[in-house]
């Protein structure tokens, strides 16, 4: 690929190194700004002068210098906890708060408020002016329930840093809300929470969230049933917050979540449908052009607010927004000019989108469509028209998850194999429910009779397209399951797909070879991990609050020593490191099955465990501490669960340890306890709920 | 045809090499992988010297032995009631469901048939089945050895149960219990009409009966007559009215409180109580639901149940649509939260159309409770 004619896929390689050196080092450097203005001045000077040609790198070489600081400067400074004046040193002894809504608040099990906190203090009276991000928990009652963006609020509570995972390869909540530029979060009591005044955010977000809301009551009137409501509310205004588990898993399972959440396929699917009626138009010439690319734009914001602006579709809006006044003023313009140039702005306007996985997730799979469906295409003869129609969808599909896979892989652990067959249904579905909500939404204030048709219509068009789905889901060998790759090879495998598109654009065996080898380089390092998995022995404490899940793995096989858990709670501590693990075979032993287990290498007998050569004793009762006067036995490790009433010194002197384990089953107040105790007596311990689950490996 | 066969079947030589490739990576890639697990040393652990001093540890904390090895513990006939603690450890029940067995004893409980053993909540199921031939109830728990020893030597006797006087009753061996229930039933109107309505008499144990049974000698007029009903009689032994019994039914719906005082068990606040639980609920649908009542017990619910009719399901419906927190929060099926709910979704998103409408809100998805609130909901 020629690279002069795209400057702007040369500037954000730099830019995003930067970004990434930024986030991952976070060390503000001194006098940082001052060097990139200066530089900036100095590099427009250069740009100006006139270079003897073998010196004409330097000036390119300067740039991506000037970027790369450039981007390492703007991730840093856009880190809210470098606000001069932020709340974080004083939350300590702070417990009063006033501050403003910000997003609008989403719901799970409880309501999430992002809020711009204003104002702190010891008491109300004493109010210092902060600044600073903080999300709040609420319970879901009516009155929380009706707080909208704008909002302010005053509230008293004990704000906390955000917390990392507790247990290995668990979702990273802090991550993600750093990401969101959220550090601390807080839980509040409905009665300690007061709404001072409404309307303080900005109005054109305002107007959009409430026609949001507007939408999302339409939609309940026509589409009754919870399952149906949550998908038209999905697919037309993007709010996700309605679907249920189930549902989750099974667009997941069959590679649609992306029609349910509001972003690149729609704003396309709109697109393709306005540039489908203007072309019957027939806008010729200059004029004609400008008044076409007018429309459209102003059909694409229209939608994009009048759904609520999530931060999705305004992504996807910018990016096509950019590629069109690009496609309008430079005719020969290319994707890979105006592609990076949408990404540029979207990362300077927020650095921190790089780290969204949605972000990564619509780029990939535009970069995949622009570059593999065109060539994939032309590898078909012409053929009629409705053969022809769902080819070009298969396609368009296999290219976008050949662009999204190595990251689908890295964040979902899973690859949905009949996405193409799900894909004829969501798009055609997706398509024509865009197109039949705008018209159910304006015939809704006009025609009732008409209005009520055509929601029936959509209504049972839906219910269909569930149904199809979840059979979908049902073919059995639907999703490869438990594929884990680590970060670096997520990179290694864009790289087997760069020499791919080389050799296709080249035709030159080099960049086949490339590929091929590295392709076989991944295999062998495959082969390796799964040969190493082979003889692990671990055994990991897992954090789950007011329980215990042991897990026993050797090899591939694990015996999981547990509580009675919901699906969900095991699934939410265990799942990410089974996966990780390469786990295979899983027995279950509930702890309240007294009479034992035993295999080739572990034995349970409770209170006693051995694996290979470490000897536990789990301590769940006082009795087995204060009861009658056996002998002293010895162990390595001492697991305390369920808040016995008994001191570490005691449990020593029955059974002597080398390491003391308190599980997260018990209260705060008695591993408070425990551990003052170890720390006076310098023994060893280690508090699975303050300290993440304990692994051991031998 | 034959030369053409062949031919296809023919790899030439750079053919060849790519072909040893292919093995070599398919090799690599799936066979090493799968051999390896195959090939897996099958090390075993030498848990001998752990097991021996947990055996240890389990003996010297106590009764430990039946569990070292998870054997479900000895089976031995028992009576639940006299059994010790230590016995029902060995017969494999844990520890803790021993103690509860033995708390419930030494707070007056009893067990009085076999099947009475599955009243201790927390015994498991499987150790209810396994032991259940094992559980012999030799007498009523308050019997002291004294009595049982004179119970022994009884010698039965022809008798008519209907007429038999206290002293009878106790020659013929009955425990002191059986004998006050079996004078109580007759005291109340009832009568023995066949040997078998013996059986009725809740603490008669079982080997008793078996003993006395071929000696009930019921009188032929009262065999015959069939005329007077026996009077129904479930209040339990322990239940104190000496109040006359219903001889009316009670309709559910329609009886005041003087009609519900009727019933066993029920004195004025009891009364008053089922009244004003009607009126919030807006009306029975069954009678099951008298039991829903907050503060009835089960047995006096079940002594007057087979006295209760219901004539008409004239229900009081409470409109959605207009009802205040305050109303819906009131019914018994309703609770704060779910009113409050409702009026929220009422106020956000306009009347309800149906009461079925309630189902969709996903804090109202539970069938079981709609079917039970649904009659009593209405939109007019």
């Amino acid at each position: 690929m020629n690279p002069h004619g795209i400057p702007y896929l040369r500037f954000i390689v730099p830019f995003i190194v930067g970004l990434a050196l930024g986030a991952w080092l976070d060390i503000p450097l001194i006098g940082l700004d001052c060097a990139l203005m200066a530089g900036a001045v100095f590099g427009a000077l250069l740009a100006i002068q006139k270079i003897p040609f073998r010196f004409r790198w330097v000036f390119g070489a300067y740039i991506h210098l000037l970027l790369l600081g450039f981007g390492y400067f703007h991730i840093i400074i856009h880190n809210e906890l470098r606000q001069p004046a932020h709340f974080a040193p004083n939350i300590q002894d702070c417990h009063y708060f006033l501050g403003t809504v910000y997003d609008a608040p989403s719901k799970g099990a409880k309501m999430k408020i992002p809020v711009h906190v204003e104002a702190m203090g010891s008491s109300p009276d004493s109010l210092k002016m902060v600044t600073g991000n903080l999300l709040l928990f609420l319970d879901i009652t009516p009155a929380t329930d009706s707080i909208r963006y704008g909002d302010r609020l005053g509230f008293q509570t004990t704000v906390r840093p955000t917390e990392p995972p507790k247990n290995p390869y668990a979702f990273d909540y802090k991550r993600y809300l750093h990401f969101q530029n959220i550090h601390h979060q807080a839980f509040i009591k409905p009665d300690s929470l007061l709404r001072l005044s409404e309307g303080n955010g900005y109005l054109l977000w305002e107007k959009a969230y409430e026609s949001r809301e507007h939408l999302l009551s339409l939609l309940q009137k026509y589409f009754p049933t919870t399952d149906e409501y949550a998908v038209a509310s999905a697919l037309l205004v993007g709010y996700t917050d309605d679907l249920s588990d189930d549902m989750r898993t099974a667009y997941a399972e069959t590679g649609s979540m992306h029609a349910l959440a509001v972003s690149g396929t729609h704003i396309g699917m709109l697109y393709v449908g306005l540039m489908f009626l203007i072309g019957r138009l027939r806008l010729r010439g200059k004029k004609g052009r400008l008044l076409e690319m007018a429309l459209v734009l102003t059909a694409i914001w229209a939608f994009t607010f009048l759904t609520g602006a999530t931060a999705s579709v305004l992504r996807a809006s910018v990016m096509f927004s950019v590629y069109m006044l690009g496609k309008a003023f430079w005719r020969e313009a290319s994707a890979w000019n105006v592609l990076p140039a949408s990404a540029f702005i979207l990362l300077v306007y927020n650095p921190y989108f790089l780290f969204n996985v949605g972000f990564q997730l619509s780029y990939t799979a535009v970069m995949g469509m622009v570059f593999f469906y065109p060539r994939f295409y032309k590898m078909f003869p012409p053929m009629s028209r409705w053969l022809d129609e769902p080819l070009q969808v298969f396609l368009v599909g296999v290219a976008a998850q050949l662009g999204t896979l190595p990251l689908s892989l890295f964040y979902f652990n899973q690859f949905p194999v009949y996405f193409w067959l799900a894909g004829w249904v969501v798009v055609f579905v997706g398509a024509v429910f865009l197109w039949g909500g705008a018209i159910l939404v304006l015939l809704d204030s006009g025609s009732q009779v008409l209005a009520d048709w055509l929601g029936m219509v959509l209504y049972y068009m839906l219910l269909w397209m569930n149904k199809i789905i979840f059979f979908i889901q049902s073919i059995p060998g639907g999703v490869v399951r438990n594929v884990w790759i680590p970060g670096w090879v997520v990179l290694a495998l864009y790289a087997c797909l760069a020499f791919l598109g080389a050799a296709m654009v080249s035709r030159r065996g080099k960049w086949l070879g490339a590929f091929v080898g590295l392709m076989v380089l991944l295999g062998m390092y495959r082969t390796v991990m799964v040969l190493d998995k082979q003889v692990q022995r671990t055994m990991v404490i897992y954090s789950v609050n007011k329980a215990r899940l042991i897990d026993f793995l050797e090899g591939d096989e694990a015996v999981s020593l547990t509580d009675t858990l919901s699906k969900k709670q095991e699934a939410f501590a265990a799942q990410a490191n089974r996966t990780a693990s390469g786990m295979r075979e899983k027995t279950s032993i509930l702890f309240s099955d007294t009479s034992g287990f035993s295999n080739r290498n572990l034995l349970i007998r409770l209170p006693f465990i051995q694996f290979f050569n470490q000897k536990m004793a789990l301590i769940d009762d006082v009795r087995w501490v204060n009861k009658g006067n056996p002998k002293a036995i010895a162990v390595d490790i001492l697991v305390l669960s369920k808040s016995p009433k008994v001191s570490i010194a005691e449990c020593r002197k029955r059974f002597p340890c080398a390491l003391v384990v308190f599980d997260a089953s018990n209260s705060y107040r008695q591993a408070e306890l425990w551990r003052k105790e170890c720390e006076a007596a310098g023994w060893a311990y280690h508090d699975v709920r303050t300290m993440g689950a304990w692994v051991g490996r031998h | 045809m034959k030369t053409r066969f062949f031919n296809y079947l023919r790899f030439n030589r750079a053919e060849r090499n790519g072909t040893l490739a292919l093995f070599i990576l398919a090799v690599v890639f799936f066979a090493i992988p799968e051999i390896a697990r195959q090939l897996r040393t099958e090390k075993r652990t030498d848990f001998v010297p752990f097991k021996t001093e947990i055996q240890a540890f389990r003996m010297a904390l106590g009764n430990g032995e039946n569990k070292v090895d998870g054997s479900a513990g000895a089976l031995f006939n028992f009576d639940p009631n006299t059994a010790s603690f230590d016995d029902f450890v060995r017969l494999g029940i844990s520890e803790k469901v021993s103690n509860i067995i033995c708390n419930y004893r030494a707070k007056g409980g009893d067990f009085r048939e076999p099947s009475d053993f599955q009243k201790i909540w927390s015994l498991k199921k499987e150790d209810y089945a396994r032991l259940l031939p094992y559980i012999h109830i030799g007498s009523a728990p308050e019997a002291d050895p004294e009595k049982t020893t004179k119970k022994q030597v009884a010698e039965p006797f022809a008798f008519d149960p209907n007429t038999a006087t206290e002293a009878d009753l106790q020659r013929l061996g009955l425990p002191d219990r059986t004998v006050k229930s079996i004078l109580n039933y007759r005291d109340k109107g009832g009568k023995f009409r066949k040997k078998e309505d013996l059986e009725k008499i809740y603490t008669l144990a079982e080997v008793d009966y078996a003993r006395i049974a071929p000696f009930v000698n019921v009188s032929e007029t009262l065999a015959s007559s069939a005329n007077t009903r026996p009077v129904a009689y479930a209040g339990g032994f322990a239940t104190p009215t000496k109040k006359p019994l219903a001889k009316a039914p009670v309709d559910i719906n329609r009886a005041g409180m003087e009609d519900w005082m009727t019933l066993p068990g029920i004195g004025e606040t009891r009364a008053r109580q089922l009244v004003n639980y009607r009126e919030k609920l807006g009306g029975f649908l069954s009678v099951d639901q008298v039991r829903e009542m907050f503060g009835l017990p089960d047995s006096v619910f079940q002594a007057m149940k087979p006295n209760l009719v219901l004539s008409t399901r004239d229900l009081h419906k409470i409109n959605l649509n207009t009802a205040s927190l305050a109303d819906l929060d009131a019914h018994p099926y309703i609770s704060k939260r779910q009113a409050e709910l409702i009026v929220a979704f009422r106020e956000q998103h306009g009347a309800f159309a149906s009461a079925e409408d309630l189902g969709k809100m996903r804090a109202f998805s539970d069938r079981i409770w709609l079917a039970k609130v649904g009659p009593y909901l209405g939109v007019e």
